[in-house]
């Protein structure tokens, strides 16, 4: 198989996949959803390759600190998914079951996984993913050779699903960055000259918010200012918005010299 | 500060804005319901639409006191007792988004079309939906959604 920079750079399983107790598999990437899906697409690809139900895949956002370093965090198109993250899956696969051939005392080509569930045909022994590796470290390399399911064997890939975060922008409960709240929060937009003429002369000091002082006090360092223009805060989302327009309504422009 | 009496979702809501508040502003950051979203701010994007009275209207610019005694439902409103609407079915099936941001204007707008007639004419309803700004381009599984919505009466 080809080099995969990726694979290269995060050689140990324990970047990629953590089993844990509560029976869930969580999946980290180094690619930032922006909505291209790639989260969904990563999911199914790591239900099918460890046979469990696409439910307890949990993919854990992209972090800088501890989550795989895959060089650009942003692609429309994540060109090697299916280069490696089935490798990750397939070596957490084949570790599951070979530690499960031990506890239950059988070959590995007598067992069948089903949803996390390992079972040997011959003596219908049980164990699962959760007992064997919950919150336990993989702590062995991804086999970039490990075996992969055949086209023909899976359940998953290829056939139409939901993305996973469709439902709650639909219902609009998907949390944006603007949806967010945060403590001493302020928002602000330039407010810019209605012709390229125009200077702002003036300002209304009865600013409806009754937070300029505040405003223009504090944010003034952190926000650039725009050459003509003002820059407008508000201590509460959109409120921008309101004071944009009272500064339309009372800004006093010069006139273009050529009018 | 003035008091304005309001019906969202069904609910009567009583809050304290300045007469000049835009509706989105009271319901995002006095109702907590930030389905819909600020956009452009200029009434020309679509991302803040609610219905009033049925009819797909935006809100980023309109003074929310202008609404009183009208029933406004936003994107959070429309599914009832956890049963999403045909149209969020429908947008699901289609994959209608891609980031999303767009989207709960886009099943605000596309069910205030389905609650005018029950068959827009033009491709995906043409006014429905092709008012609304996506910057994403998903336009065309919009578009499907509204054609399947179509289809299935």
């Amino acid at each position: 198989m080809a080099e995969n920079p990726s694979l290269t750079k995060n050689p140990n399983l324990d970047s990629w996949i953590a089993i844990t107790r509560d029976g869930k598999v969580r999946v980290r990437m180094g690619k930032v959803d922006i909505g291209q899906k790639i989260s969904s697409a990563v999911s199914r690809l790591a239900a099918e390759e460890l046979d469990v139900a696409p439910g307890r895949i949990v993919m854990i956002r992209p972090d800088t600190i501890d989550g795989p370093d895959e060089g650009m965090t942003s692609a429309q198109f994540d060109g090697g998914i299916r280069q490696r993250r089935p490798p990750a899956s397939a070596t957490a696969r084949a570790v599951l079951l070979a530690k499960a051939a031990v506890a239950l005392g059988v070959e590995v080509d007598e067992l069948d996984i089903d949803d996390g569930t390992i079972t040997a045909r011959s003596t219908n022994s049980a164990t699962t993913y959760w007992e064997l590796q919950g919150d336990q470290a993989f702590g062995v390399p991804i086999d970039i050779g490990a075996r992969i399911k055949p086209a023909s064997a899976r359940k998953l890939v290829g056939k139409p699903s939901a993305p996973l975060d469709l439902e709650d922008i639909v219902t609009g409960r998907h949390v944006f960055v603007n949806d967010m709240v945060m403590d001493g929060m302020v928002h602000a937009r330039p407010v810019r000259p209605p012709h390229a003429l125009a200077r702002l002369e003036a300002v209304d000091e009865g600013f409806p918010s009754g937070s300029r002082g505040r405003l223009h006090r504090g944010p003034r360092r952190q926000f650039p200012r725009h050459r003509r223009g003002r820059r407008i805060c508000g201590d509460q989302g959109g409120q921008g918005v309101v004071q944009r327009r009272a500064l339309d309504d009372w800004a006093e422009t010069r006139q273009p010299r050529h009018l | 500060m003035p008091t304005l009496n309001l019906r969202v979702n069904g609910e009567a809501r009583r809050v304290e804005a300045a007469s000049d508040t835009p509706l989105l502003q009271v319901l995002r950051n006095q109702l907590g319901l930030t389905g819909a979203k600020l956009g452009c701010g200029l009434e020309q994007c679509g991302a803040c639409a609610v219905l009033v009275d049925g009819e797909s209207k935006l809100s980023c610019v309109s003074a929310a006191s202008e609404f009183e005694g009208k029933e406004i439902v936003t994107v959070e409103g429309l599914a009832k007792d956890g049963k999403l609407s045909n149209v969020q079915r429908a947008f699901i099936a289609e994959t209608a988004a891609q980031c999303g941001y767009c989207t709960p204007g886009m099943v605000i707008a596309v069910t205030g079309l389905f609650r005018r007639t029950a068959k827009p004419s033009g491709r995906g309803g043409s006014r429905g939906a092709l008012d609304h700004l996506c910057r994403c381009g998903s336009h065309a599984r919009i578009l499907a959604a509204v054609d399947r919505l179509r289809r299935e009466g």
